[in-house]
Protein backbone atom coordinates (compact mmCIF):
# COMPACT_ATOMS: atom_id res chain seq x y z
CA UNK A 1 0.00 0.00 0.00
CA UNK A 2 1.41 3.49 -0.04
CA UNK A 3 -0.52 6.37 1.24
CA UNK A 4 -1.43 10.05 0.63
CA UNK A 5 0.85 12.25 2.45
CA UNK A 6 -0.89 14.87 1.66
CA UNK A 7 -1.34 18.03 4.39
CA UNK A 8 -3.99 20.22 2.43
CA UNK A 9 -7.26 19.03 3.56
CA UNK A 10 -8.19 16.15 6.57
CA UNK A 11 -8.27 13.36 3.91
CA UNK A 12 -4.79 12.80 4.23
CA UNK A 13 -4.76 12.12 7.89
CA UNK A 14 -7.40 9.55 7.14
CA UNK A 15 -5.26 7.76 4.41
CA UNK A 16 -2.26 6.70 6.46
CA UNK A 17 -4.30 6.24 9.64
CA UNK A 18 -6.47 3.67 7.43
CA UNK A 19 -3.86 2.31 5.58
CA UNK A 20 -1.83 1.86 8.94
CA UNK A 21 -5.27 -0.30 10.20
CA UNK A 22 -5.04 -2.54 7.46
CA UNK A 23 -1.43 -2.87 7.96
CA UNK A 24 -1.55 -3.75 11.89
CA UNK A 25 -5.49 -5.01 11.84
CA UNK A 26 -6.90 -6.10 9.12
CA UNK A 27 -3.97 -8.05 6.60
CA UNK A 28 -1.62 -8.27 9.46
CA UNK A 29 1.20 -9.84 7.94
CA UNK A 30 0.11 -9.95 4.41
CA UNK A 31 0.68 -6.09 3.65
CA UNK A 32 3.91 -3.77 3.68
CA UNK A 33 3.26 -0.27 3.51
CA UNK A 34 5.78 2.11 1.34
CA UNK A 35 6.54 6.05 2.05
CA UNK A 36 5.30 8.41 -1.03
CA UNK A 37 7.60 10.68 0.17
CA UNK A 38 10.59 7.87 -0.05
CA UNK A 39 8.94 6.85 -3.18
CA UNK A 40 9.25 10.29 -4.84
CA UNK A 41 12.23 10.78 -3.42
CA UNK A 42 14.02 8.68 -5.75
CA UNK A 43 14.41 5.25 -3.91
CA UNK A 44 14.81 2.49 -6.56
CA UNK A 45 14.22 0.18 -4.06
CA UNK A 46 10.55 0.71 -3.05
CA UNK A 47 10.22 1.63 -7.20
CA UNK A 48 11.50 -1.87 -7.59
CA UNK A 49 9.15 -3.07 -5.10
CA UNK A 50 6.11 -1.82 -6.14
CA UNK A 51 7.24 -3.22 -9.71
CA UNK A 52 7.21 -6.59 -8.33
CA UNK A 53 4.40 -6.98 -6.36
CA UNK A 54 0.28 -6.00 -6.68
CA UNK A 55 0.29 -2.16 -5.28
CA UNK A 56 -2.71 -0.44 -3.50
CA UNK A 57 -2.98 3.01 -3.70
CA UNK A 58 -4.33 4.28 -0.92
CA UNK A 59 -5.48 8.33 -2.09
CA UNK A 60 -6.67 11.38 0.00
CA UNK A 61 -8.30 13.74 -2.91
CA UNK A 62 -9.04 13.29 -6.23
CA UNK A 63 -5.47 14.85 -7.52
CA UNK A 64 -4.47 10.78 -6.94
CA UNK A 65 -0.67 11.61 -6.03
CA UNK A 66 -0.06 8.18 -5.13
CA UNK A 67 -1.54 6.14 -8.21
CA UNK A 68 0.27 8.73 -10.46
CA UNK A 69 3.55 8.73 -8.66
CA UNK A 70 3.31 4.21 -8.87
CA UNK A 71 2.14 4.31 -12.80
CA UNK A 72 4.73 6.67 -13.40
CA UNK A 73 7.23 4.92 -11.49
CA UNK A 74 6.40 1.60 -11.08
CA UNK A 75 3.70 0.57 -13.13
CA UNK A 76 -0.08 0.06 -13.27
CA UNK A 77 -1.19 0.31 -9.96
CA UNK A 78 -3.44 -2.75 -8.94
CA UNK A 79 -6.04 -0.77 -7.64
CA UNK A 80 -6.78 2.92 -6.35
CA UNK A 81 -8.97 3.44 -3.41
CA UNK A 82 -9.88 7.07 -3.97
CA UNK A 83 -11.19 8.29 -0.20
CA UNK A 84 -12.55 11.82 -1.73
CA UNK A 85 -14.70 9.86 -3.92
CA UNK A 86 -15.52 7.11 -1.22
CA UNK A 87 -16.75 9.89 1.20
CA UNK A 88 -19.29 11.45 -1.58
CA UNK A 89 -20.43 8.33 -2.25
CA UNK A 90 -21.42 7.84 1.31
CA UNK A 91 -22.96 11.10 1.42
CA UNK A 92 -20.27 11.48 4.83
CA UNK A 93 -18.30 14.77 5.49
CA UNK A 94 -14.24 14.52 5.68
CA UNK A 95 -13.23 15.42 9.19
CA UNK A 96 -12.87 19.05 10.34
CA UNK A 97 -9.29 18.24 12.31
CA UNK A 98 -6.32 17.54 9.96
CA UNK A 99 -4.16 15.96 12.92
CA UNK A 100 -6.49 14.34 15.62
CA UNK A 101 -9.67 12.25 14.94
CA UNK A 102 -12.05 10.87 16.86
CA UNK A 103 -15.57 9.42 17.13
CA UNK A 104 -17.55 10.25 14.00
CA UNK A 105 -14.06 10.41 12.16
CA UNK A 106 -12.87 7.43 13.46
CA UNK A 107 -15.86 5.23 11.52
CA UNK A 108 -15.50 6.76 8.52
CA UNK A 109 -11.64 5.88 8.92
CA UNK A 110 -12.79 1.91 9.76
CA UNK A 111 -14.92 2.29 6.53
CA UNK A 112 -11.65 3.41 4.24
CA UNK A 113 -9.67 0.59 5.87
CA UNK A 114 -12.39 -1.86 5.41
CA UNK A 115 -12.67 -0.63 1.31
CA UNK A 116 -8.73 -1.00 1.46
CA UNK A 117 -9.00 -4.89 2.53
CA UNK A 118 -11.62 -5.49 0.15
CA UNK A 119 -9.79 -4.05 -3.06
CA UNK A 120 -6.95 -6.51 -1.25
CA UNK A 121 -9.04 -9.51 -1.09
CA UNK A 122 -9.79 -8.56 -4.73
CA UNK A 123 -5.95 -8.73 -5.50
CA UNK A 124 -5.85 -12.13 -3.85
CA UNK A 125 -8.93 -14.01 -5.65
CA UNK A 126 -7.75 -12.90 -8.98
CA UNK A 127 -3.77 -14.05 -7.87
CA UNK A 128 -5.25 -17.45 -7.17
CA UNK A 129 -8.18 -18.29 -10.04
CA UNK B 1 2.99 15.02 -7.96
CA UNK B 2 3.64 16.94 -10.52
CA UNK B 3 1.17 19.64 -9.30
CA UNK B 4 2.03 23.29 -10.61
CA UNK B 5 0.95 24.82 -8.10
CA UNK B 6 2.43 23.36 -5.12
CA UNK B 7 5.58 23.28 -7.25
CA UNK B 8 5.16 26.57 -7.85
CA UNK B 9 4.71 27.43 -4.00
CA UNK B 10 8.00 25.15 -2.72
CA UNK B 11 9.76 27.23 -5.72
CA UNK B 12 8.91 30.55 -4.67
CA UNK B 13 8.57 30.01 -0.84
CA UNK B 14 11.50 29.83 1.63
CA UNK B 15 10.84 26.26 3.19
CA UNK B 16 11.31 24.31 6.28
CA UNK B 17 12.16 20.34 5.71
CA UNK B 18 10.77 18.36 8.40
CA UNK B 19 12.05 14.83 8.33
CA UNK B 20 11.36 11.79 10.55
CA UNK B 21 13.83 9.21 9.56
CA UNK B 22 17.54 9.82 8.00
CA UNK B 23 15.96 9.01 4.68
CA UNK B 24 15.48 13.18 4.48
CA UNK B 25 12.89 13.06 1.68
CA UNK B 26 11.07 16.02 2.93
CA UNK B 27 14.27 17.60 1.81
CA UNK B 28 15.04 15.45 -1.18
CA UNK B 29 11.66 16.28 -2.51
CA UNK B 30 11.81 20.37 -1.85
CA UNK B 31 15.55 20.22 -3.74
CA UNK B 32 13.91 18.00 -6.43
CA UNK B 33 10.81 20.82 -7.08
CA UNK B 34 13.47 23.31 -7.25
CA UNK B 35 12.95 24.94 -3.70
CA UNK B 36 15.38 26.85 -1.44
CA UNK B 37 15.64 25.59 2.06
CA UNK B 38 15.44 27.67 4.94
CA UNK B 39 16.01 25.43 7.61
CA UNK B 40 15.89 21.88 8.25
CA UNK B 41 14.60 19.59 10.94
CA UNK B 42 15.49 16.35 11.81
CA UNK B 43 13.50 14.35 14.28
CA UNK B 44 16.34 11.90 14.98
CA UNK B 45 18.26 14.52 16.20
CA UNK B 46 15.62 15.88 18.51
CA UNK B 47 15.40 12.11 19.54
CA UNK B 48 19.39 12.31 20.37
CA UNK B 49 19.03 15.05 22.60
CA UNK B 50 16.07 13.57 24.88
CA UNK B 51 17.13 9.95 25.05
CA UNK B 52 14.59 9.67 28.15
CA UNK B 53 11.88 10.16 25.60
CA UNK B 54 10.86 6.66 23.79
CA UNK B 55 8.06 6.85 21.29
CA UNK B 56 6.54 3.28 20.59
CA UNK B 57 2.74 3.61 19.09
CA UNK B 58 3.39 4.87 15.48
CA UNK B 59 -0.09 4.72 14.23
CA UNK B 60 -1.37 7.30 17.17
CA UNK B 61 1.19 9.29 19.34
CA UNK B 62 1.90 8.05 22.59
CA UNK B 63 3.04 10.56 25.71
CA UNK B 64 6.49 10.54 24.54
CA UNK B 65 5.72 10.75 20.74
CA UNK B 66 3.43 13.58 21.89
CA UNK B 67 5.90 15.31 23.92
CA UNK B 68 8.77 15.42 21.20
CA UNK B 69 6.35 16.21 18.25
CA UNK B 70 5.05 19.64 20.16
CA UNK B 71 9.15 20.20 21.52
CA UNK B 72 9.44 19.96 17.62
CA UNK B 73 6.67 22.60 16.62
CA UNK B 74 7.24 25.08 18.92
CA UNK B 75 11.12 25.03 17.18
CA UNK B 76 9.98 25.24 13.97
CA UNK B 77 7.69 27.88 15.00
CA UNK B 78 10.60 29.79 16.65
CA UNK B 79 12.36 29.76 13.14
CA UNK B 80 9.21 30.70 11.58
CA UNK B 81 9.75 34.20 13.63
CA UNK B 82 13.19 33.78 13.23
CA UNK B 83 12.51 33.70 8.93
CA UNK B 84 9.89 36.86 9.69
CA UNK B 85 7.12 34.80 9.15
CA UNK B 86 3.55 34.62 10.42
CA UNK B 87 1.65 32.31 13.29
CA UNK B 88 -1.69 31.62 12.27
Amino acid sequence: MVSCSGECCSLGTVSRIATRIVLEDLKVGETVTICLPLFLAGDSGERMFAREFPTVAVDGCHRLCATKAIERYSGEVAATVDIEGLLEEWGAEPPASRRELEGKDMEVVGRVAWEIAQRIDAIEEARDA
Amino acid sequence: MGDEEATRQVRESRCIAVDGCPLECARKNIEIAGGKIAAHFRVMDLLRENKGLKPRQVTFLDEDGLRLAEMLAEEIAAKVDELGGERP
